[in-house]
């Protein structure tokens, strides 16, 4: 059954996107092969998180740099990406440890499957559900990041006139408009997912405490709400980064020979744009 | 000039001082509900771990396990203030069993005339209202209005949600209310993100008709293919409306992504017929097209990653019990593949559809608002 549907989506997405289409259609088999890469590194005891990070900073290089060319935009939705990946392992990355979210929850441990299934592995499931989460995330942040950027980049290419600010404000008008469709599809997807579970609360009769409290809600509700957080995050911080790039390089005098003292002088200048925006 | 003063990248300061307070007295509370609960709450306040013995994995790992000496005092209940002592012994691993810390609260059910008990798990409200605050602060702060307009939609439709799961408890038939669980889904949605526009009645059509096109397409494939290991599936029911239920949750899925390319595509077309109203019908498919390259990879990736990244960890715990890739493809992650395909060919279906519906009923439209004016 998944060969036909995947046989039509391959149909569909030729037909209707032409060549574009089949681009994007080998770039998701590219990261499934590489999310089956990474569960498989995992399993043979490769460190969970950094593993993923590794493998999440592939993902992003390929399917930003391959599918959108080597640029100013594509650097700032990279960077973007990559710092609230960051941000949010350092804010909810604890919160999600703290809470428990390892191996089986209440009601996994008590199915069948998972009585004959050793659970002596040597692999931290915590971490591997952490790792789990960020990819989640990833999926919701880069296309967003994506799509800010170049809608930056479009209204400078238009209007060369603009400062960081005025750049920056447009950048979060176009995200505002994608964000809420993209909190729709998480939720709605979150929605479909966790279908079986809200059934299975139900016939169990179970009371509200003890759902509020459980394991299963909190895994749901864990990867929806990091994902949205995300998605909330990498609008300003895609918009900003954007900006400031574009604005660098216009005034751009003297350009020092060295990389480094290039790179250093460049950050300066970024960094000097966004105190400025924020003021 | 003008618009820069109009817009405010972040709220008024007042604002976003009262939301962090209100938020912030929420969670306080939360951290403190341990008098709401029937059953016993009691907060860790000393651990001692000690190593107590390894066991061999399947693939000659050795899998240490310790053993927990825990302190706990009592929140709340008759034996309020007690001081108990706790057992627990976990893993390294932590598939199948739990690591306590010092500060935690945990349910407890307490023994009679002793100070102990046995730990019946965390509690896991605080961490959960944590998460919910951090989202919704970041909603309103960085999306002022429009992220309170998301928000009520995002509420409304979880209660309608939970409204329709005791509908069904109670004996309502699955299939209806998917129908009408799918159709009310679309017109608050679409409303909410829209507004009262007649783009968004284009959208409401377009994605209805979409998910409409994807059932039969998921039906047609259904039935020519193999049976699905419906068992496998995680959290089996009841076995009779396995197929049912998965066909709930798939369409749920692909209903999500195919009204945020309905609107998008409706909004983008009423948007250039209301710059160009003379454009040709042709120039007005050659945008749509453009559009819909846009939409098409952004969407599909957010699905990819929602669904498959959740299967990790179980994909971890079978690859290690050494099943192998086939097992894992077509009894494990089939389900996942499949609510991401059909929601990624509900993505697809849905730019000309939309498309269709867009450029047929906003230019007649268009047409009658001329006549009459």
């Amino acid at each position: 059954m998944i060969w036909k549907l995947g046989g039509i989506l391959f149909f569909l997405m030729v037909l209707i996107g032409g060549n574009r289409g089949l681009d994007s259609f080998f770039a998701l088999v590219r990261t499934l092969l590489a999310l089956l890469v990474n569960v498989y590194l995992i399993s043979w005891g490769a460190p969970p998180i950094l593993t993923t990070l590794i493998i999440s900073i592939f993902i992003v290089v390929t399917v930003i740099y391959f599918q959108n060319g080597v640029n100013a935009k594509m650097h700032a939705a990279v960077i973007a990406v990559v710092l609230v990946i960051l941000f949010i392992m350092a804010t909810s990355g604890p919160l999600l440890w703290a809470a428990g979210i390892s191996g089986y929850n209440e009601i996994e441990q008590y199915e069948e499957i998972s009585m004959y299934l050793s659970s002596d592995l040597q692999v931290s499931m915590s971490a591997v559900m952490l790792s789990a989460v960020l990819l989640g995330l990833l999926g919701a942040i880069m296309d967003t990041a994506v799509a800010v950027t170049t809608a930056v980049n479009e209204v400078y290419e238009n209007k060369k006139e603009l400062d960081t600010r005025q750049l920056f404000i447009s950048g979060l008008a176009v995200g505002r408009d994608i964000l809420g469709t993209t909190v729709n599809t998480l939720f709605f997807a979150g929605v479909g997912e966790s279908i079986m579970l809200a059934v299975l609360f139900m016939k169990n009769e179970d009371e509200f405490a003890y759902i509020l409290n459980s394991k299963a809600l909190f895994k749901e509700l864990a990867g929806l709400l990091t994902g949205g957080m995300g998605c909330l995050l990498i609008i300003p911080i895609s918009s900003i980064i954007c900006a400031a790039l574009l604005t660098v390089s216009q005034d751009e005098g003297n350009q020092p020979d060295k990389l480094l003292q290039k790179c250093y002088v460049y950050f300066k200048k970024v960094l000097k744009n966004v105190k400025y925006v924020l003021k | 000039m003008k618009r820069e003063r109009e817009y405010h990248i972040l709220p008024k300061r007042c604002y976003i001082a009262g939301l962090l307070l209100i938020v912030a007295a929420a969670l306080l509370f939360v951290e403190c509900d341990a008098f709401l609960y029937e059953n016993t709450v009691a907060r860790v306040t000393s651990v001692k771990n000690t190593f107590s013995h390894t066991q061999d994995g399947p693939n000659d790992e050795e899998e240490q396990y310790y053993d927990q000496l825990i302190q706990a005092k009592v929140l709340n209940g008759d034996r309020k203030g007690e001081h108990i002592i706790l057992e627990n012994m976990y893993s390294r691993s932590g598939v199948n069993d739990e690591r306590y810390y010092v500060g935690e609260q945990i349910f407890v059910s307490l023994r009679q005339q002793e100070s102990s008990g046995t730990i019946n798990g965390k509690k896991r409200d605080f961490f959960l209202a944590c998460l919910c605050g951090l989202f919704l602060v970041m909603l309103l702060i960085l999306n002022g209005r429009k992220g309170g307009i998301i928000a009520v939609s995002v509420c409304l439709n979880v209660l309608i949600f939970l409204y329709a799961l005791s509908w069904y408890g109670n004996g309502g038939d699955l299939i209806q209310m998917t129908y009408l669980l799918v159709i009310i889904f679309n017109v608050i949605t679409l409303v909410f993100a829209g507004g009262m526009h007649r783009k968004t009645l284009v959208a409401i059509m377009a994605s209805l008709a979409t998910t409409g096109i994807c059932y039969g397409i998921y039906e047609i494939v259904l039935h020519t293919s193999e049976r699905l290991p419906y068992e496998m599936m995680d959290y089996v029911v009841n076995p009779s409306d396995l197929s049912e239920l998965f066909l709930t949750g798939v369409l749920m899925g692909s209903l999500g992504a195919v009204m945020d390319v309905s609107i998008s595509i409706a909004a983008g077309v009423a948007e250039i017929l209301y710059r160009k109203p003379d454009i040709s019908v042709k120039g007005l498919i050659n945008s749509i097209r453009e559009m819909g390259y846009d939409i098409m990879g952004t969407m599909i990736n957010v699905l990819f990653f929602t669904y498959i990244s959740s299967a990790i960890p179980i994909l971890v715990i079978k690859i290690k019990n050494g099943y192998t890739l086939y097992h894992l493809i077509n009894f494990q992650l089939v389900f996942e593949l499949i609510r991401f395909l059909m929601g990624a060919i509900g993505i697809v279906l849905a730019i000309p559809v939309a498309g269709f519906f867009s450029v047929v009923l906003l230019r007649i439209w268009n047409r009658k608002g001329e006549k009459t004016s």
